[in-house]
């Protein structure tokens, strides 16, 4: 009768542990999902079969990334390169659950399509904004629009920055523009493809000052991805190096910049590298795929070729 | 019996000969540019090609005949008549003599495959007639 009464208490304590560890670890996995998530970053997609091979690159990231396809697809600008928005709507109608977009060249007119964009990402006619994932702030850029200071871009960006770095829960700044600050030569040869001296020294002492991580943008038809970067206010197409480590970063100064021009429309091809990119390539369409891990401590990402090759990794880890 | 021998040269002659002209004739490669000159600010080309490796890649470059510089490149891959057609956009280069040349490349490294030939059209930018 002792054994018994014992055996019972014995199960019984067992039952609770289980019980208890199991609540333990489901609230930790609800956790762990609202803190952890994926994205996909691309532009200068076109129209044609290899834009389709990018569509179906993001949307087969499940095999690729730690956290299955993508939960958030972001458009860098220069979409059907057509008067209208129709063909390149039609081509990404898969992957547009959540998807947010930024202006290009090739769609900020009537007659380019720009309303037909605006309907179908609910713009505003400035086409600049910000939004929250989980624990990244994305603040999406107008580079189509004035964006010089005073202009009414430039005050929303400065304040929406201030406020994102004061957030508790806001551990990762992620800035989304069409036209780069930076870029090796290219055979692109028009003046916006130099980098745009006035677009970076109004925004890049902005992003140093309130920690912006990742800066992400297109243009130029080609992938290319720097070292950390401080704004150099004495030559700022020179940009000071923060950090020479190739892939993995501890919180590191400055922001990495990345320009994904590789949706598939064509490429403009490198014709040189400077000094403050790590990785660059002009012959593989692809996307860039970002894993927020680790209760968002660790932001990895990869260029994924649309033939399923990686072709550049790197991580923050904060 | 012997008619058979007198006929037997025209027959193997007929055997080597009809499968080469095959070959040759399925090997051809065509290209079409469309249009195949333009404005500096850009627009629209659809590139239609046959003749090229069935199922596998081409390469094209937009090739300044000047400097011989690569202005623009890509890639398609090819359906199983070895052909496609796909649109780009010409953009982003200055005004002048053009040549698209297109070979196959099977793994995109965007260097023509060995044994393999490439074909190449004339562009301009503006249109010679503007």
């Amino acid at each position: 009768m002792k054994i018994s009464i014992l055996s019972l208490s014995f199960i019984g304590i067992l039952s609770s542990s289980i019980l208890f560890f199991l609540s333990i670890a489901s609230i930790y996995n609800v956790h762990a999902a609202t803190y952890d998530f994926n994205f996909a970053a691309v532009g200068d997609w076109g129209c044609n079969s290899n834009t389709d091979a990018t569509v179906k690159g993001i949307a087969n990231t499940k095999t690729t990334n730690k956290l299955g396809a993508s939960e958030l697809v972001l458009g860098l600008g220069d979409y059907s390169y057509q008067p209208t928005a129709n063909c390149w709507l039609s081509k990404v109608a898969s992957i547009d659950d959540n998807m947010k977009i930024t202006i290009g060249n090739h769609e900020n007119s009537a007659k380019t399509g720009f309303n037909q964009y605006k309907k179908s990402f609910g713009l505003t006619s400035n086409a600049y904004y910000s939004f929250d994932f989980n624990n990244v702030h994305f603040i999406i850029m107008n580079t189509q629009t004035p964006y010089t200071v005073g202009s009414s871009q430039y005050n929303f960006i400065k304040d929406d920055l201030a406020k994102a770095a004061k957030k508790d829960n806001t551990n990762w700044i992620i800035v989304v523009m069409h036209e780069p600050f930076y870029t090796s030569p290219t055979s692109c040869k028009i003046a916006s493809c130099q980098g745009i001296g006035n677009l970076r020294d109004t925004y890049h002492p902005l992003f140093d000052t309130y920690e912006v991580d990742l800066v992400l943008g297109a243009h130029l038809h080609n992938y290319q991805r720097s070292f950390p970067l401080e704004y150099n206010s004495a030559s700022s197409s020179k940009p000071i190096i923060t950090s020479k480590i190739a892939s993995n970063y501890n919180d590191p100064e400055g922001e990495i910049y990345v320009i994904v021009g590789t949706g598939g429309i064509n490429f403009h091809k490198l014709i040189g590298k400077n000094s403050y990119i790590v990785n660059q390539q002009s012959s593989f369409f692809g996307h860039l795929n970002v894993d927020i891990t680790n209760k968002a401590q660790v932001l990895t990402a990869k260029f994924i070729q649309n033939n399923g090759k990686v072709f550049d990794s790197f991580s923050i880890t904060k | 019996m012997s008619r058979y021998y007198i006929l037997l040269p025209a027959i193997m002659s007929m055997a080597i000969i009809i499968p080469l002209f095959t070959l040759i004739a399925y090997s051809q490669k065509n290209v079409t540019i469309n249009p195949n000159c333009g404005t500096e600010e850009g627009f629209e080309v659809t590139l239609e090609t046959d003749g090229f490796e069935p199922n596998s890649n081409v390469h094209w470059d937009l090739v300044d005949t000047i400097n011989n510089t690569i202005a623009l490149s890509g890639y398609f891959t090819t359906n199983s008549s070895g052909g496609f057609e796909e649109r780009t956009y010409v953009d982003d280069i200055n005004s002048g003599d053009y040549k698209i040349k297109f070979f196959d490349d099977a793994d995109t490294n965007d260097k023509l495959d060995t044994n393999k030939t490439g074909i190449s059209r004339d562009f301009s930018i503006p249109c010679k007639n503007q």
